[in-house]
Parts: C-alpha cells; structure tokens; sequence
C-alpha cells in the first residue's frame, strides 16, 4: 500500500492511501466525534465528524487522505461547527428517562462541549408493537445507521427512509406500518446501530453495572458477544464485540435469547439418569423423579465406561462422532 | 432481471404513474420481487407532497396571490396540498393543478392553462422538416468528419454557456477508456420561476435532438438520455414523437448506427433531483434521487459508475446555432433565454444577448419602474442571487453577474417591486427549501427548519437579537457543512443575500 504524508493537528505523519481522516486520527490516538459513522459503509450524513481541510471543513469519516493535506481536527471553526450541529440535534430530538439520555452518544457530546443534554420527556408517543424491540420516534435524529443496519449489513430491508423535506423525513418499516407488524426479524442490529439509546432500543433494557465478552452458546457458528450485567445477573446483550465470524452482528437469539442463562431450569450440573427409570418424555414428571445431579467427574467416568463398553460389544466402529 | 435492473425499472413505473397506496406499492413490490420498504421509500421520495389537488408555493405564484387560492380552496372545501413550482410562473396568476389538469386563478377564477393542454402543445411542435428548411442539421455530416470534435465545446465556453471547470472535465471524459460513457441532457428544471427548458423540449424539439447527437460525438459517449421532470409530461411526448421522425431520416441517411441511441426517462418532480448526482441517483433508481457524495465526479464515476456528462437542455440546444455560427464564420454568440416572474406586466420567455442590462430585460417585461424595484432574484432564481436595485444596470455577462454571487444558467428572473418585504420574502424561500431539503444530511434538513423558525419570529416582530445570531450561526454552518448545493444556497439566501442588500434582519 502506498504512503502519503499530511499534516495532521501541526505534526507531519504518514497515512495510508485511500484511507479516511478519521481512521487516520484515530490510528494516532486523537479522537474525533461521530454519529452516523458505520463501519464499511459510506453514510456521511451528521457531519459532526467534520475537521478542516486545507481550510474547508470536511466530514472525515468520508474524506480520504491525500499527499500533503493539512488536517486540522480541533480548529474553533471546527468546534464552532460542531457545536452548531450538535444544537440542532439537541433541540430536535427527546429522551424518555435519564438512563435514556446517558446512553445517548449525542448527549454525551453535548456534556463534552458544555451543552445542555436533550430534554426528558417521559409520555411521547412510541411505537411498543413489537416484543422485543421499542421505537421512539421522537429520540430518533435520523443518522440512517438503522437503515444501514437492516438494508445493506443484515439484508433484512425492513428499514426505510420516509418521506422528504426539513420536517418531513423520518424512518418507518415496510410500507410505514408499526414495527411489530412488519416483516422484522428481530436480529437487534438496528437496535445496536442507533446512537440515540432510545430511538430504537431494548424493550426492557436496564442499565448493566459492568459488561463482558463472551462466545454466544447458541448455534456453532461462534458470534462475539457482550453481555450487560447487573447484580450477577444478565440484562442485555449486544453483538459490539469484533468477533471475525459475527463482526458485530448478531441473529434474534443471541439477540434477545439470552434470558435463559437466568432460568432456574438451566442445566448448571451434570445430570444422571436414576436406575431403573425409562427414557423418554418427562410427561410432568419433576427432572429430579428421573435424574439425579452428580459430579463431572462421575458424569465423564460414566460416559467413558460406556463407550468401552460399546466398543468391547460391537467393536470401534460403532462409535461415530 | 438483476436487482439494479429491477429497481429501475420498479422506480420508473412508480413515477410514471403517480403510484402512491399501498396496496398498489404492494403489487410494485410483489411485480418486481423488491421489499416493501424499498418501494415505500421511493413512493414517500418523490410524492411526498402529493395529492389530488396541488397548489405551487413558489415564488412567483406566491407574489401573484397563491395564499388567496388555498383560502378559496377552503373555502370551497376542496382538499389540496401544497407544492413548489408546476412549471407555468409566467401565465398570469398562481398556478394550481387538480388531477390532470392546471389551471391559474385570476380574479377569483380557475382558468384552465392553455399552454398545458397537450393538443396546444401538438399545435407549437416544429416537424422534423420545418427544423431542416431553417438550417438543421445542415452542418452535421461536416462536423461528423472532423478529425477533432472536442471545439464545439470550445464553442459553448465562449457563448457563456459552459464554464471552464465543466470544460476540462468533459476533455478528460471524452478521452477516458472506461466505456459504456453517457450523456444525460437535464430537464428537469425544478427551480421555481424556470420554465425555458420544458419549452424548448417542446417547441425547439429536433434542435435539441441535434444538439445531443452533436455533442454524443464531440464528447465520445455510447448513450444519451433525456431526464425529463415527471410533471412535463408533453415535453416527454414531443420528444418521442420528434425521434420517432428522426430514425427514419438518420437511416436514409446511413447515419443511424453510426450515433448513439437517445431516450428519453421521467424523473422524479423535487427540485433536488435536478442536481446532478441526485439525477443520476433517480434514473438507477436509488432512493428518490438524494445527491450522492462527490468526489467522485459524475464525469468519472457517474450513471452506472461510468463516466457521465450532465448537461442542460438550453445548452445542448445552443449547439446546432452555435455550430453554424462557427461554420459560417460568424460570431460565436447566442441569445440566452430568460423566464422573467414577480412584479412585471409581462411575465413570459424572453431571449437576449449575455449582454443586456438587468433594467433593460426588465423593462422589456414592463410594469416596474427601474426606481420602484426593491430587488430581483437572477440566474437561479430563489437558490442564485438576489440583486439590489443599486445594481439594477448591470450587464448579465457571466464576468459580471459572477461578481455579484450570480448563476445565470436556469435565467430565472424574479423582481420585486418596492412594496414587498424583504423578510417575508426570505421567509417564503426559506419554507421552500426546507420543504425540498432531501433530508439526508443533517444542517441542511435541521438547519433549514430552523432558520424557517427564526424567519417567522422575525416577521411577526419577536425574534430577539440571540435568535438573529443564532441563525447566522445556523446559516453559517450550513454552508460549511452541507453534503450539497441546496443546503448551501438556503444558507447564503439568509446570511449573505441580505447584508449584499444593505439590509439587515435588524431593522426591518
Ligand atoms: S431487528 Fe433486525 S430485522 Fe428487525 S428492523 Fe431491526 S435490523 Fe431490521
Ligand atoms: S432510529 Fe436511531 S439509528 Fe435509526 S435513524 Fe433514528 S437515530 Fe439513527
Ligand atoms: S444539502 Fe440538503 S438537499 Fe443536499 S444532501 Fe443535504 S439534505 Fe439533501
Ligand atoms: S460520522 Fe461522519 S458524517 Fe456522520
């Protein structure tokens, strides 16, 4: 790949050709606000991101680097823009709950530049068709991640552009009828797009007190998982993690699945069946009339008596993996 | 049929029949096996503000009395919605189109638009041999064998008709090997006061023809579409019928394979499908026709990622005069057509040397004393410039009309007269953008909705001097940070029409 050099906040450094300014900062450590931004796709429509350019301003999540540009991510013209933006963003759009506005990206922001955070207005009108998912029209800013989420990364195409105009665009689902009637998946990746915390969110999230990664148990196909905990227990799950076969994404189990890891008839130990008691459906009968828990190592002493057995009876054979 | 391929030709028939329930989006959806959000976001794009009964909002029918039609609608009880320019700003009053049909109100009537009517617009056409007795396609055999065909564009640099960013854009075009290449004539012609370019698709027909094959050479292309507005429905049937002339001439003529095929799509009525990369974007079909990022240039990467010329219909019809003119050793120079709307007597088509004053065009249009004129809207129209009466002699050269913020090409021209406010005036364009804004980046779909708020403070006398800054504010950021022209120009007609007008928010 080749190399070009620019100047970046005063410093003379290298990039790599083709790449954007803000994988540019980023790979050196300065931080550069975005909302809009989704990996891999072109969307460039919040322009917070934007840094001066030779003197023009310019979004960096879609500019790319070119020999000896003079990139300036934190100028008072920049921050003078940036904050314009983000006003216009604030006024624009409502949180339910404080919990609501903390997970808001926009919000954050706005702490940052010493703006008030969008208001709170707990009894607007939402969209609570769907099981699993919430939709707030009015915490919406209309970033299009959803959009990119649903149409182009997950090809479900459930999600929509509405209408036209300063204050007639908006997103909808299918032909703009309420989310739980339409054609959605439930694969949460709108959900886990949405900077807002509350446009498109969890139905019954809660904030986690600590989050961690993991594989989801589910199929074999091995997602990358973070899980939200609180008081031990989990809440949420979300496919942030940048796992190679899942890359963020994940499907309506591993989405919203996840309560069984909570139910008291989870399989926590190894079970073994009570002598004398046939196979077959419980039929109401409790687990414990028909096992008994035991130790792993009972449990694998067993397995490996029987396959000997097994292979002593009908030869090696007989035992397929 | 692939999924481009299904959605274009999903999109076009979306637009060509008006196709906004459900139900019928459904059939759409199940016809060309797309997903139902797909269609919607179509449909919702460009029939965002239709209805039965429309009533167009645009300027020039605002000042000719458009408030008083909405009232008697109501008062009629007639539903109606309300749109930006119908396309006939120059016949009297304000224009208002119930289903098929426009009709202007003039004192307190609904008179229907002769001009709009398609046995009228039949009845203006020029036949193929009428154009070739006043000198079509009399030079054409002769440029077809020019070695180097690259001067007829040379040709509209010097007529004013193209700049030279365009110019040395279309060379590298021309020359690229990255095929198939197009050219895409535009007319659409969204800009409210505009109407030139529906007229010359109908009346001025094969010239255009000629001026497309014309230039298909110079600039190398294996395709010409003509782009017109979905609500130029005539100008689209003239077209048919002026090529369905032209095959059979072109083929006694051994020409017709040896020139690219010409055809002409609707596109969809917004005004931002006119920009150039929206354009592009409603003819693959892509939602509704929003601006796509640049680079890269159409010119490089355009319709279908291939190499696109976009050029307007006024100036591919200028080609044939201007290649005679080059032929016979006359002076390159033509007459550009004006569309002169607002506070004249007579308001229509005129056509005049890039040379003439603004107060001599105006006073072809009569009515206006050049003293009671308070300001007029040039080139553009709302999106170009707005020129002081201090100013009212200037010669519309584009050296000079640059100067002054200007671009001449749509030719609208809109006056006001002393007794219009400014402010409500602003208001007005400002709703018009906003009502047009795409809606995909954020300062100019936020940004215009704002400035819409603070101009309607200002004109009922309560914005305070915070509201006013931060407008300027608003307006400013919006011309830094808008994705393209349209949220630009909504921000310079509030923050530097203005203070070039010597006036001041403040003291109105
Ligand atoms: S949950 Fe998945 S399928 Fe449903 S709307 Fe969101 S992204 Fe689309
Ligand atoms: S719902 Fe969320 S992700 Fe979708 S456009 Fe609105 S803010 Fe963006
Ligand atoms: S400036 Fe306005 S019209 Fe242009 S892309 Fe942005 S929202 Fe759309
Ligand atoms: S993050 Fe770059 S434009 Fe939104």
């Amino acid at each position: 790949m080749g190399m070009v050099k620019v100047l970046l906040n005063g410093k003379e450094v290298e990039a790599f050709e083709g790449e954007t300014i803000l994988n540019l900062a980023r790979r050196y450590g300065i931080e550069i606000p975005t909302l809009c931004y989704y990996e891999g796709f072109a969307n460039g429509s919040c322009r917070i991101c934007i840094v001066e350019v030779n003197g023009r301003l310019m979004p960096s999540c879609i500019t790319k680097v070119s020999e000896g540009m003079r990139i300036e991510t934190e100028s008072t013209r920049v921050a003078e823009a940036r904050k314009t933006l983000l006003k216009l963003l604030l006024k624009n759009h409502t949180h339910r709950s404080k919990e609501e506005q903390m997970r808001c990206r926009i919000c954050g922001y706005a702490v940052k530049y010493g703006l008030e955070p969008a208001p709170i207005i707990p009894s607007v009108k939402v969209d609570d068709t769907h099981p699993a998912i919430l939709f707030n029209p009015s915490a919406c800013v209309m970033c299009r991640k959803c959009v990119i989420a649903c149409g182009v990364d997950q090809n479900n195409d459930v999600i929509a552009v509405i209408g036209r105009g300063g204050s007639g665009t908006r997103v909808g689902f299918d032909l703009d009828i309420p989310m739980g009637m339409s054609s959605c998946v439930s694969c949460g990746a709108c959900v886990d797009a949405c900077p807002t915390g509350g446009a498109l969110m969890e139905k019954d999230w809660v904030p986690a007190d600590k989050v961690i990664e993991t594989t989801c148990p589910y199929c074999g196909t091995g997602c990358q998982v973070e899980y939200g905990v609180r008081d031990g227990k989990v809440v949420w799950a979300r496919g942030g993690a940048y796992g190679p076969a899942n890359e963020g994404k994940l499907c309506v189990k591993g989405k919203f699945g996840y309560q069984y890891v909570n139910s008291p008839e989870r399989l926590t130990k190894p079970l073994i069946r009570r002598p004398g008691v046939p196979k077959g459906p419980l039929n109401g009968r409790s687990i414990h009339e028909v096992f008994r828990e035991a130790t792993w190592e009972e449990a694998l002493d067993l397995v490996a008596s029987k396959i000997k057995e097994i292979i002593s009876k009908y030869g090696p054979a007989a035992i397929g993996v | 049929m692939d999924y481009r391929t299904r959605l274009r030709e999903a999109s076009k028939e979306i637009i060509e029949r008006r196709i906004t329930s459900d139900d019928e989006l459904r059939k759409i959806a199940d016809k060309y096996n797309l997903p139902l959000s797909t269609v919607k976001t179509l449909s919702t794009f460009y029939f965002h503000d239709y209805s039965e009964v429309q009533v167009c909002m645009g300027l020039p029918c605002l000042l000719r009395g458009a408030r008083e039609v909405v009232k008697e609608l109501e008062r009629r009880g007639i539903k109606y919605s309300i749109t930006y320019c119908l396309g006939y700003c120059d016949r009297g009053g304000p224009v208002v189109r119930m289903s098929d049909k426009y009709y202007t109100f003039v004192n307190g009537e609904f008179r229907e638009i002769e001009e709009s009517r398609s046995d009228y617009v039949q009845s203006q056409y020029e036949p193929l041999d009428k154009y070739i007795a006043r000198g079509g396609y009399k030079y054409f055999e002769k440029f077809l064998s020019e070695d180097n065909k690259l001067f007829i564009l040379e040709l509209l640099v010097k007529a004013g008709l193209l700049g030279g960013g365009a110019l040395s854009r279309f060379k590298t075009l021309a020359s690229s090997a990255n095929k198939p290449k197009y050219l895409i004539v535009n007319g659409h012609e969204g800009e409210p006061g505009g109407f030139k370019d529906r007229l010359i698709m109908e009346r001025n027909t094969h010239q255009l023809l000629e001026g497309a094959l014309l230039l298909s050479l110079a600039l190398n292309v294996d395709e010409v579409i003509i782009a017109v507005n979905e609500r130029f429905r005539n100008a689209k049937a003239m077209i048919e019928k002026a090529l369905s002339e032209l095959r059979p001439y072109l083929t006694s003529k051994g020409l017709l394979n040896k020139l690219p095929p010409i055809t002409a799509l609707l596109v969809g009525s917004p005004y931002i499908v006119g920009e150039e990369t929206a354009l592009i974007n409603s003819l693959e079909g892509n939602r509704g026709g929003e601006p796509r990022l640049r680079p890269p240039d159409p010119t490089e990467a355009g319709l279908f990622g291939k190499p696109t010329a976009v050029i307007n219909v006024e100036v591919v019809a200028a080609v044939p005069i201007l290649l005679s003119n080059y032929y016979e050793g006359k002076e390159i120079t033509i007459e550009k057509y004006f569309c002169i709307t607002g506070d004249v007597d007579r308001p229509g088509l005129y056509k005049e040397k890039l040379t003439v004053g603004l107060n001599e065009l105006l006073a072809k249009a009569g009515g206006v004393k050049e003293e009671d004129v308070k300001a007029v809207f040039v080139g553009g129209g709302v999106s170009s410039g707005l020129v002081h009466s201090s100013k009212i002699r200037v010669r519309l050269t584009p050296e000079e009309t640059r100067k002054l913020g200007v671009f001449l090409g749509p030719g609208v021209i809109i006056a006001l007269s002393n007794n219009r406010c400014i402010v409500d005036v602003m208001l007005e364009v400002e709703r018009f953008f906003s009502h047009e804004s795409c809606g995909r980046c954020e300062p100019c779909r936020l940004g215009t909705k704002e400035l819409v708020e603070v101009l309607e403070k200002v004109s009922m006398g309560k914005a305070s001097e915070e509201d006013l800054k931060w407008a300027e504010t608003v307006a400013r950021t919006m011309m830094e940070t808008s994705l393209c022209g349209l949220g630009m120009s909504a921000a310079r007609c509030f923050s530097t029409r203005l203070p070039s007008l010597g006036m001041s928010l403040r003291s109105t």
